[in-house]
């Protein structure tokens, strides 16, 4: 069973992290607020903001109820937002099993939402009307010589293979780099574990690296950038608290 | 109900003078002939309407009218005696509906081919000739659709629970048989408007696997992976294919020339309920001919069916009869677009960074223009075939699927899941799968009960009353007759 496993690893040390970092795991909440949600979550005594109901395309991407999710963030300044102290940057992951405890919507309770991204109904930006005259969709600049080393990482949530809009682009990046440079591609992937604040660690399962490290080979191959090489490492690298979501990742290195 | 006695009235005003100027050949087709028999040989004009509960709908040729003796989609092409217009009928929006299928039982005592055995029985191993071993098709609009068991490297095992057509457990058929095959019954598309239902997201990405969008096999363009229930063809050529071999049992797939009329029938033709002149812009076929596909429509300046302000009622006014019941489309519209209710627990909406759950719209997943389809490819689980949202459905299939242990479990449902129809699963093989579908369009409605791809919806009140209970929407009596209102007119 790909089960997330907890490992009480105090040993691990890479220097304790910065005192507003915050790493844990815990039913995330909705609070039915004006005029869109926010989403918060309660760690050692505190209730943290994390964010609010917005589309694909934001940076925060909400959790989800019956889940529990692993929260990765920094304390912004102390201000509260939805009742919550706010963490920005902050991660979440939505952890794969079930878990039925997670169920709580608070009412609004007075608080409102003035920072969003859009309301809960259609947008209101009107790009181009079914029947006027169609504007052809800019194409992004071809990438030009000269040509060197670049790399690109997909990101993953915890235990997570799904790739994301925001990492989806990276992966057209590469390819278009690889195509307009004639390079080689080749590709890693991490297995990864995360510092919690308590002091656990969390560690990914074994089989995550292979199967990261495929889907990226998959997505590159149709999209015609077959990788030439790939590798999957699934030892642990040291957490940290801080820069532990940066390392479930994918690295696609074009070399011309 | 009085909206309903409205209908007709206004209907009747349909295909006025505007599409007459724009098109020489209209012509209203009787009921007595609105069933379109295979290698029938008649002409199909430009224009056609054909009547309906809710007032006609349009069926309308952007390439003009069409001989269509000897034309492969209206031809025989197998051994059943069925073309592609046997399952496609123009009067029912190129699908076909409960209400055509009881007719035509009655009218040949059950030897149309749309009955063959193959798929148009519960089993093709039950007795031809009794109404019951086709309860499916005539109470529910269901063909039977078999595929190869075991999916290739699934992440779940599968047993029948309760098998009322006998076709899972059946020596020949089932799911043990020497030739091992999955049976689940799911209602026909319609084959109109396919711009829209092929134009693929034009990011790439298919938001519900977090990977490239599938390509066309001959050409390695992307495709929208929105043809079918499961998405399991990935273009209309390959579709085509597929239902000549199994729906209508050819011996060998159609030549080049008959695929290549069929799909150029397919591109043309346009099916949407029929409008008088002076409505909505977004309405009637002529609009669907004439609108560029691939539009996100979740927007207030590009709604999903385009502005409904020609009928809207003026602040303060009192409507009466017709006026009355295009005010209350649209309300109806105005709901779609834009009434907030709590979305959740919906794989492939609630899982791909919108969180759980979302106050949103209908138009949060219904967004792409003229259709109310998704610009991204559509399947998801709004739980019209797992328990224990499902409604009762007895007459179906029970299985229960469940997940390897090593696998990622169904985010709502877990690893055990009672099921009717895995739906995509059965393609992809994935547990996060099970019982999504791809959203159909919502043009030409009111001329195909009964809805889902299952069919457990037998009117459009039942249709609305399904959201209502699945997400506890709580929508008011008047909301819901100005959401059918709205549904009748597309």
């Amino acid at each position: 069973m790909r089960r997330l496993v907890i490992l009480v690893c105090l040993a691990l040390t890479a220097g304790a992290p910065p005192p507003a970092q915050r790493s844990f795991v815990a039913c995330p909440m909705i609070r039915d607020t004006e005029p869109v949600p926010c989403w918060l979550a309660e760690s050692g005594g505190e209730l943290y903001y994390l964010g609010v109901q917005g589309d694909i395309s934001e940076a925060f991407h909400p959790p989800q109820l019956r889940h529990r999710a692993l929260v990765e963030g920094t304390v912004l300044d102390g201000s509260r937002v939805c009742g919550g102290v706010v963490l920005k940057p902050v991660v979440v992951s939505a952890l794969p099993e079930i878990d039925e405890t997670c169920a709580k919507v608070l009412p609004a309770e007075g608080f409102k939402i003035a920072d969003f991204p859009r309301g809960p109904g259609p947008a209101n930006r009107g790009r181009q009307l079914a029947t006027g005259p169609e504007v052809p969709r800019p194409l992004p600049p071809a990438p030009q010589p000269p040509y060197g080393v670049r790399t690109w990482d997909v990101r993953f949530g915890f235990e997570g293979l799904y790739i994301n809009v925001h990492q989806f682009r990276g992966v057209l990046d590469a390819v278009a780099y690889a195509k307009a440079s004639g390079g080689q591609v080749r590709v890693e992937g991490w297995r990864a574990a995360s510092r919690l604040s308590n002091g656990e660690t969390l560690a990914e399962p074994v089989g995550i690296a292979q199967a990261r490290t495929d889907k990226v080979v998959q997505a590159l191959t149709e999209l015609g950038a077959a990788p030439v090489a790939a590798v999957a490492h699934p030892d642990l690298e040291t957490p940290d608290g801080v820069t532990d979501p940066e390392r479930r990742r994918v690295r696609i290195t074009v070399r011309p | 109900m009085k909206w309903r006695g409205l209908v007709g009235c206004w209907m009747a005003l349909a295909l006025a003078l505007p599409l007459a100027a724009q098109t020489p050949e209209r012509v209203d087709v009787p009921a007595d002939r609105s069933w379109w028999e295979a290698g029938d040989g008649r002409r199909m004009a430009a224009a056609a309407a054909y009547a309906n509960p809710y007032g006609r709908l349009e069926v309308r040729n952007a390439g003009g009218g069409l001989e269509t003796k000897g034309h492969p989609f209206f031809t025989p092409l197998g051994t059943n005696g069925r073309a592609c217009v046997t399952c496609h009928q123009p009067a029912d929006g190129m699908s076909v509906s409960v209400a055509s299928l009881r007719q035509r039982w009655k009218a040949t005592k059950g030897k149309d081919p749309v009955f063959a055995a193959v798929d148009g029985a519960n089993c093709p191993s039950l007795d031809a000739a009794k109404r019951s071993s086709h309860s499916l098709l005539l109470d529910h609009g269901l063909f039977r659709i078999f595929l190869q068991w075991p999916v290739k490297d699934a992440e779940f095992s599968l047993e029948v629970v309760r098998d009322p057509s006998g076709c899972n457990g059946d020596p020949v058929f089932g799911l043990t048989s020497p030739n091992p095959m999955i049976s689940v019954f799911r209602r026909p598309r319609p084959a109109a408007n396919l711009k829209y239902v092929t134009t693929p997201d034009s990011i790439g990405f298919n938001v519900k696997t977090g990977m490239p969008l599938a390509r066309d096999p001959e050409t390695g363009a992307p495709v929208s992976m929105q043809l079918m229930a499961d998405a399991r063809q990935p273009t209309l050529k390959t579709q085509a294919i597929d239902a000549a071999v199994t729906h209508l049992q050819a011996p060998a797939a159609p030549t080049r020339d008959q695929l290549e009329q069929i799909l150029a029938f397919e591109t043309q033709v346009y099916a949407a309920q029929a409008v008088p002149a002076g409505s909505p812009p977004g309405l009637g076929a002529a609009a669907l001919a004439k609108a560029r596909p691939g539009l996100l429509g979740n927007d207030l300046k590009t709604p999903v069916f385009q502005s409904f302000d020609l009928w809207r009622a003026k602040a303060g006014e009192t409507l009466k009869g017709e006026a009355a019941f295009r005010a209350s489309a649209a309300r109806g519209a105005d709901i779609f677009l834009t009434r907030p209710f709590w979305i959740s627990d919906t794989s492939h909406l609630n899982t791909v960074g919108l969180g759980n759950p979302i106050k949103r719209t209908c138009s949060t997943c219904h967004n792409a223009q003229m259709t109310g389809m998704d610009v991204a490819p559509g399947w998801m689980d709004i739980g019209t075939n797992n328990q224990p949202t499902a409604d009762p459905l007895k007459h179906l299939p029970l299985f229960k699927v469940t997940c390897r242990a090593d696998a990622p479990p169904h985010p709502f449902l877990g690893r055990a899941i009672y099921t009717h129809d895995p739906g995509r699963a059965l393609i992809s093989g994935l547990c996060r799968d099970v019982g999504s579908i791809t959203m159909q369009q919502f043009r030409g409605l009111a001329a195909r009960a009964p809805y889902f791809a299952n069919g457990s919806a037998k009117d459009l009140p039942a249709l609305v009353d399904y959201y209502d209970r699945r997400y506890a929407i709580k929508f008011t009596a008047q909301e819901k007759r100005d959401l059918v209102n709205f549904m009748s007119v597309l």
